[in-house]
């Protein structure tokens, strides 16, 4: 279908109200790409799930709201004006939701103004100080550096049960002091 | 088939549509409304003392008091056909504005008229007359169930300018309790009425826009 013609979907929509099912459902078919198209436009940063919703609402208020088009009236303008509401309306919500998380971010900054990942890796130290000096190089070794319990075991002389053990222990203890 | 085919076919399986006119309907609820809310208020306000003017058919034969039923005649005529025009999504009123403007500002007008031919000394007690709160407050009161039939008319739309349409809702139920007030009301200097009317008509006006921002989704 070429450009759409008011007077053609006009007709659909008045064979519809007399009771023509297949015309109402050639108007829909009909204005479909045009909704489309009008979405994309309006909303480019939305997700093809959110507009395909968006269009079944349009879709959903065209057909409750019907009785507002005079049959005398150009209705292109009419469907444009019910969708255009309706998007708007979801903007208006996903803005009312983004804000609410916005906000709580803001709150979490308000709260905790530091930079996590440095205040993290200073509470990290700080706790593997803490452990005794064999567990804290078992620590150093495997969770930092990445080494296994069989390499670690022979550079500190100790057997590989032993590394794991400690290891485990180790780890252990950082997770009471974190939490603290 | 996906979602939005599988919708079309169920809402194109109820096609019919009982087309009802609107606006005689608008109209006539509106007028069944009011004429109750204007014997019960017109009953309230003998209760209070305050009974409809004994004098009101040699009164009203005066221009500068039949203006204050005529004047808020004329904005509820301007009103509310274009509160009924809103309830079409793609209603812009534009220029259609201009008589309902003119239809308010005829009382302020008058109002500085008067004031004008008046010893300066005389023109803040002819503003105040002897109950400019009564006035106000009453025009207010009785506006509110006529704005709250409108606002429900309305929803029956599809009002795309929900603070416009309210604000028409409001201004003409106003307008209305203006009319009603008048009966009872002694103040016949346009200094007075010129401004209480107008507040009363615009406040209502006021609450309908706020009302109709909640109200008028859809």
């Amino acid at each position: 279908m070429g450009i759409l013609k008011d007077e053609e979907v006009a007709n659909l929509m008045r064979a519809a109200s007399a009771g023509d099912s297949n015309a109402y459902q050639n108007f829909f078919k009909a204005i479909l790409p045009m909704l489309t198209n009008m979405i994309r436009t309006m909303t480019p940063n939305w997700t093809p799930d959110l507009r395909e919703d968006v269009i079944q609402e349009i879709l959903t208020s065209i057909h409750a709201k019907r009785h507002t088009w005079r049959p005398d009236k150009p209705i292109l303008p009419w469907i444009y004006a019910v969708a255009r509401y309706r998007v708007i309306d979801q903007v208006r919500k996903e803005k009312r939701s983004s804000n609410v998380e916005a906000n709580s971010d803001a709150i979490e900054e308000l709260a905790h103004p530091r930079n996590h990942q440095q205040e993290l890796a200073h509470d990290l130290e700080q706790g593997i100080r803490t452990l005794n000096p064999q567990t804290e190089a078992v620590v150093r070794a495997m969770g930092i550096e990445g080494k296994d319990a069989k390499q670690t075991a022979s550079e500190l002389g100790i057997s590989e049960n032993a590394a794991r053990i400690a290891f485990h222990r180790g780890l252990k203890k950082l997770r009471a002091f974190l939490s603290n | 088939m996906n979602k939005t085919d599988l919708l079309i076919e169920q809402l194109s399986a109820a096609p019919r549509l009982y087309a009802k006119s609107v606006s005689p309907r608008y109209w006539g609820t509106l007028l069944l409304v009011s004429l109750p809310i204007a014997a019960l208020a017109l009953w309230v306000f003998y209760q209070a003392g305050a009974p409809m003017r004994a004098d009101y058919m040699g009164a009203i034969a005066y221009p500068l008091v039949a203006v204050k039923q005529l004047v808020p005649m004329f904005v509820m005529l301007t009103a509310v056909p274009l509160s009924i025009m809103l309830m079409r999504p793609e209603t812009t009123i534009g220029k259609n504005i201009w008589p309902l403007a003119l239809g308010l500002l005829i009382l302020p007008g008058l109002m500085a008229w008067a004031l004008m031919s008046a010893p300066s000394d005389a023109r803040l007690l002819m503003i105040q007359g002897n109950g400019f709160i009564q006035c106000l407050g009453s025009i207010l009161a009785l506006s509110l169930g006529l704005t709250t039939t409108q606002l429900v008319l309305l929803r029956r739309g599809a009002v795309t300018k929900p603070m416009t349409a309210g604000a028409l809702a409001g201004i003409s139920s106003g307008a209305i309790g203006a009319v009603i007030y008048a009966f009872i009301c002694t103040e016949d200097s346009p200094a007075f009425y010129g401004l209480w009317y107008t507040l009363g008509i615009v406040s209502a006006g006021a609450v309908g826009s706020f009302a109709g921002k909640f109200f008028l989704r859809w």
